[in-house]
C-alpha cells in the first residue's frame, strides 16, 4: 500500500508560504479526516471525545506540519499525533489504566497461538456470526483494553504493517504481535460467547 | 492424511503474521505447503480472516460530522496560529531513520 503524498511538485519546506502550507495540508491531511474520526471513535468510545481528539489532532499536526517531512508516511504521522493526543488527555481524564493486564510481559511468543483455536468457534460458525448486528462486535471491541483494541483496530481496519503500528503507538513490534493476538483471542471468544448466547452456535462447543 | 502436531505448532505460532502478510516470502511458502496438507489449520486460518473481515466490516470508519470538518477548516486556515507548544510531538522525524 503506498501511503505517500508528497504531491505533484516538490516542497521546499523553508519557502513555503503560511498559505501554501495550509493548501498543502488541506490536500494531504484532511483526506485522512473521516478516517482518524473513525480511529478517535474507537478509542473514545464516544462521539464527543472523539470530535475532540479529531480537533486537537489535526490542530496539533498543522501546528507541526512544518516539521513532516513530505514524501514520507503522512498517515502514520497523522496516527501517531491522534493516539498521543487521546493518552495525554482522555485517557488520563477517563482513569483508564495506561497498561492492560500483564502488559509489562514483552515476550509476545509467550501468547501466540501453539494450539488449535478451542472455543468452538469454527469457520461455518464465523458465518452465522455475520447475521449479528455491527453493535455486537463493536461492543466486543469497546471491551477490549485501550491497547489491545487499538492494536486490532490499525491491524484489521486501517491495514496499517506491524512496522507502522509498532511506530504508531510507540512500542516495540514484539509489542505489537503481542497485543493483535490477545486483542483477537478476546473478541474471538467473546463473540463465541455472545453467539452462544443468542443459540447460533450450540452451547456445549465450550472446552475452555 | 497425516497432521503431524508439531507442525501444526509451528504454523499457529505463524498464522496471524501470515494472514497479516507479515511473513517473509520463503516462511509464507512453509506455512502455504502445511495448509495445502492440513484441514485444521485451514480451519483455524478461516476463522482468523473472518474475524479480521467482521471487525473491518462493522468498524469501518464513520463520516465524520460536518460541523468537525467545518471548525477543522477553520482551524488552520487561521494564519496568526504559533506551533511552539506543539513541539513535543515531532521532535524526531517520523519514521525514525
Amino acid at each position: 500500500m503506498d501511503l505517500v503524498t508528497d504531491g505533484d511538485k516538490p516542497v521546499d519546506l523553508a519557502t513555503e508560504t503560511e498559505s501554501e502550507r495550509a493548501a498543502r495540508f488541506e490536500r494531504d491531511a484532511l483526506p485522512f479526516l473521516d478516517q482518524l474520526y473513525g480511529a478517535a471513535l474507537r478509542m473514545a468510545r464516544n462521539a464527543a471525545d472523539a470530535e475532540d481528539v479529531v480537533q486537537e489532532t489535526f490542530a496539533k499536526a498543522y501546528a507541526s506540519f512544518h516539521q513532516f517531512t513530505p514524501g514520507t508516511n503522512l498517515k502514520a504521522w497523522l496516527y501517531r499525533i491522534l493516539t498521543n493526543t487521546y493518552i495525554n488527555t482522555y485517557r488520563k481524564k477517563q482513569r483508564q489504566p495506561l497498561l492492560s493486564d500483564d502488559e509489562d510481559v514483552e515476550d509476545w511468543q509467550l501468547h501466540r497461538a501453539e494450539q488449535h483455536t478451542s472455543d468452538g468457534l469454527r469457520s461455518a460458525e464465523m458465518e452465522a456470526l455475520d447475521l449479528m448486528p455491527d453493535s455486537v462486535v463493536t461492543e466486543a471491541m469497546n471491551a477490549l483494553s485501550p491497547d489491545f483494541r487499538m492494536a486490532v483496530y490499525l491491524a484489521d481496519v486501517e491495514g496499517f504493517s506491524y512496522k507502522e503500528i509498532a511506530e504508531i503507538m510507540g512500542t516495540p513490534i514484539g509489542t505489537v504481535m503481542s497485543r493483535l493476538n490477545r486483542g483477537r483471542t478476546q473478541l474471538r471468544v467473546a463473540l463465541a460467547d455472545h453467539a452462544r448466547e443468542l443459540g447460533i452456535i450450540p452451547a456445549e462447543g465450550r472446552s475452555r | 492424511m497425516t497432521e503431524p502436531a508439531a507442525d501444526c505448532a509451528a504454523v499457529l505460532a505463524k498464522l496471524a503474521q501470515f494472514l497479516d502478510g507479515e511473513c517473509a516470502e520463503a516462511e509464507a511458502d512453509e506455512i502455504r505447503g502445511h495448509l495445502d496438507a492440513c484441514d485444521r489449520c485451514v480451519e483455524d486460518a478461516d476463522v482468523a480472516l473472518a474475524l479480521k473481515a467482521l471487525v473491518q466490516r462493522c468498524c469501518r470508519a464513520a463520516a465524520a460530522p460536518q460541523t468537525l470538518r467545518a471548525s477543522i477548516l477553520t482551524t488552520y486556515s487561521s494564519p496568526q496560529r504559533t506551533s511552539v507548544e506543539y513541539t513535543e510531538i515531532t521532535t524526531h522525524r517520523f519514521p525514525p531513520q
